[in-house]
This record gives structure tokens, sequence and C-alpha cells, in this order.
């Protein structure tokens, strides 16, 4: 007998095994949960409810500044401090282009004619609070652009730098990006630096360059996502970074669970060998040496069953 | 655990339904008492209960709560034979030298078909300690490290346990199959 086979033998009998707890031991314990959850919700609220009061007793026996005080520091943050780190408009630097008639642009003190570039930000954030702290002002004479310096700018450049396109004009941008694939990727890097905003909200992937994802991804979805392809230099360098590894997608599923789907032997082990619980299910509770079984993957059920997976 | 901690009592139910039988299988094959073992689970779910809001999730959740189960079952034991040492029950050569009873042997079982009985017999043959680990492997799904840690040993003591359990088992238990 080989150790794979004392597993099996032990899980067989184990479920041949008629021994149960009674149902009163088990009423029983499933009335204390019930009884200890409604405990620790009410201790939830009463934390909240008694740390409030005790602030507004502090608050009242100290005087009412105690009060005022945070409500000034979080209007303060606000009003002064919210809008230096928020990221500078983004403008097209051309020469023949008119001005645009964006917000930023009204606002735009005469003074700013002399600084470098609208959409060279963040250098000087508390000249931005200047900025939009400034009365409003007509939009400069094209002949104040034209002193700015000239930057070649490409078009997929020239597209995020402008104002959010329509859904047909989305899909022209992802063609356009199609056709620039060689540049893409360079593009990105040239426009990262110069407007935080595209690089916070849409990644242009280089080998990928017709697909956009205009929003992050999160740590989760990244590892589900390589777990799924097998993609394991990705995987590796995920589960490096340490993100959940129990994290699930909308249909209850693990990491895990997406690479025994997907057939990923090699990902399956990386992930149990950093921890992941082969035996978490999914919303319908299918655990994921289940799912290897019912695809009949040898390979995959013995390594769940190694893991320890039930 | 986090949304049981938060006042899901649902939660609870979920919990304890998936790890229900495994706990208490862990439970009898080492205290052979149905009723002791009842009393233990009831008392490693209510401690579950208890001290949720203070579970800190630094392992798999499975491995916590079979550490639970084994220091409820140290303590049952400590309280229940005072007289005899836990480490007293892991001589391993009084019950390995003997032989087996004739209705036991594995041939008479598998002439049976009592596979179960031949297994649960072996295990019983085990000393204390090679049980504890293997069943923690068998039946909570934890590793060397975790059972290291769940029966407070060094890394090396609960792979050799581990290993002892096996070799054991396999060799008793190779016949039947």
């Amino acid at each position: 007998m080989n150790e794979h086979e004392l597993d099996e033998l032990y899980r067989r009998t184990g479920v041949q095994d008629p021994a149960r707890p009674g149902a009163a031991a088990r009423q029983r314990i499933l009335e204390r949960g019930a009884q200890a959850a409604a405990e620790h919700a009410a201790r939830t609220r009463r934390g909240w409810r008694s740390a409030l009061r005790a602030w507004l007793a502090r608050s009242r026996e100290r005087g009412m500044w105690t009060v005022f005080a945070p409500l000034a520091a979080a209007a303060f943050a606000a009003v002064i401090l919210v809008p230096m780190f928020r990221p500078a408009p983004i403008v097209p630097r051309t020469t023949t282009e008119a001005p645009s008639q964006g917000l930023s642009l009204h606002r735009q003190a005469p003074s700013m004619q002399t600084a470098p570039a609208v959409g060279a930000p963040a250098s000087a954030p508390m000249s931005i609070a200047k900025n939009l702290t400034a009365p409003l002002s007509p939009p400069p004479p094209p002949s104040t652009v034209t002193n700015m310096p000239v930057v070649p700018v490409s078009p997929l450049e020239q597209r995020l730098a402008s104002p959010p396109a329509a859904e047909g004009e989305q899909a022209e941008l992802a063609a356009s990006s199609a056709r620039q694939a060689d540049v893409a990727s360079g593009a990105a890097a040239n426009v990262a630096p110069q407007a935080p905003a595209a690089r916070g909200s849409a990644k242009v992937m280089a080998g990928r360059p017709a697909e956009l994802h205009l929003l992050p991804e999160s740590e989760g979805e990244a590892l589900r996502r390589a777990a799924a392809a097998g993609d394991e230099p990705q995987l590796a360098r995920l589960l490096q970074a340490g993100p959940a590894l129990e994290s699930r997608d909308p249909h209850g599923r693990t990491a895990l669970m997406l690479a025994v789907l997907n057939g990923r032997t090699e990902a399956v082990q990386m992930l149990l060998a950093h921890g992941a619980d082969p035996d978490a299910g999914d919303e319908d509770g299918r655990t994921p040496l289940a799912l290897a079984r019912a695809r009949g993957n040898a390979a995959m059920i013995a390594t769940l069953e190694n893991a320890g997976a039930h | 655990m986090r949304r049981f901690a938060s006042g899901e009592a649902r939660a609870f139910e979920a919990l304890y339904r998936r790890y229900e039988l495994r706990v208490f299988r862990y439970l009898l094959r080492h205290v052979r008492n149905p009723s002791l073992a009842e009393d233990l689970l009831q008392e490693v779910w209510f401690a579950v209960a208890r001290d949720a809001p203070r579970y800190v999730p630094l392992g798999r959740f499975s491995a916590w709560l079979f550490t639970l189960a084994h220091h409820r079952m140290m303590d049952a034991f400590r309280a229940s034979r005072p007289e005899v040492s836990w480490e007293a029950l892991n001589r391993d050569d009084p019950l390995d030298s003997r032989p087996a009873p004739a209705g036991e042997s594995p041939d008479a079982a598998v002439l049976a078909g009592e596979q179960l009985a031949v297994l649960l017999s072996a295990l019983e043959e085990l000393p204390a300690e090679q049980r504890d680990a293997f069943l923690l492997q068998q039946e909570g799904g934890l590793s060397v490290e975790e059972i290291a840690s769940a029966a407070g040993c060094s890394f090396e003591t609960a792979k050799s346990r581990l290993r002892y359990a096996r070799t054991k088992l396999r060799e008793r238990l190779g016949e039947i199959v």
C-alpha cells in the first residue's frame, strides 16, 4: 500500500463511518452560535454608540473646542489639501488648436501664462491651489498658447487628454491603439508622467493594445486571472506580494477553484504551497476536489488530496 | 469567521456544517466514546462562538479549529485520567507487539467487509501522539507545520510522528487492500 492508497482508504472508510453527533448536541451548538452572534452584533453596535457618547462627554468636560477642532481640521483638509493633490487637468499641447474651453483654462490666471505647461502639473501643487482659487477670467488669446513649449503628441495621448469620449469614440480609440501596438507602451509611458489622471484610471497593456482596462484591478482579481490562465510567472509575483488568497469572485470562487476549473495543475500547486485553503468551496458548496473529480483530472485530484482536500 | 464575529449567525452555521463531522471523527477516534466526543465537540464549538471576536486569521481556519479541538481533547484526557500521562500512552511497544485478536485480523475483516473496523483498530493501536498527528492531517487537512503548532512540538518531531503513524498503518492495512 502506498501513501496515496492509505489516504484514499481513510477517506473512503471515513465516509462509511456511521458515527455522527446527536441532533441534540448539534441543536445546542447552533443555538449557542446564534446567541453568540447576537452578542457580537450587539457589542459591535454598542462599540460605536459608546465611543460616540464618550467623545461627546469628553467634549462637554473639556470645552466645545474638542468638538470643533476635528471638524475644522476636516474642513481644512477638504478645502485646501484635497485640491492640492487632485490630478491636474490635461490639455492637448498643440500650437494649431485653439485653447480648450474647459474649466481649467477658464480659471487660468494671467500669471500662469509663463508656467511650463498646463498639463505638467504635479510639480507645483500650491500653484494649482492658487489657480483654483483665482477669479474666473476669459480664456487667454491663442498667442499666449503659442508661447508654450511644443512637445510632439501622439494621437493616443491626445485621446487620453481629451474629455471622456462617447462609446463609439471609445471603440475607435481601441482600434487606434491597436494600430499603434508598437507605440502603445511608449505612449503610455509618455502620458503617465504628464497625466496622472490617465495613469490612475486607464491601463494600456503591452501586447494587448486593443483592450483598455478603465478600472484598476484589485489584487484578488489579478490573482484569480493569473490562476485561471495558468500564468505561473505572474502568479508567483502576485503570491510574493501577498494578496488575499481566499478572495472570491462574484460566484464565490477562489483563485484555487478557478485554477482547478481550468486544469492548471502547476498553478494549483503554487497556490496550495502558499497556503490556499484546499477545501474552500464556492457559493454552491462545491469544493475544488469535487470539481477536479467531476472533470476526471487524476493529476489534479492527487494534488488536492495530497494537500489534504476533502 | 469575520462575518460571524460581526454578528451573522448563518456564518456560524455554515462553518459548523462544514467541519462538524471532521472534528467529531477526530475527537471520537481519540476518546473512543461517542458521548464524550459529543461533549468535547460542544466545548470546541462553544469556544469558537466565544472567541470569534478575538480570532486573528494568521493561518487557515481549519488549523485554528483543530488546534482548539486538540487542546480540548488533551484537557479532557488529563481531567479524566490524571494518573496516566498522555506521554505514557506513547509507548508503542506494548500495543505494537501484541498479536491482533483472531476476530480482528485483517483477513477476517476483509471477509466480513469491515474495512472500517480494521482501520479503527489500527488507529487504536497507534501511540496517541502518532495517532493525533495522523488524524490532524487526515481530518483537519493540516500540514506538518500546522500539526507541529497544534501539538506544541517541533517540526521534525511532528514529521517523525506522522511518518511512523503512516508506516504502521500502511503495514497493517496493506493486507486488506
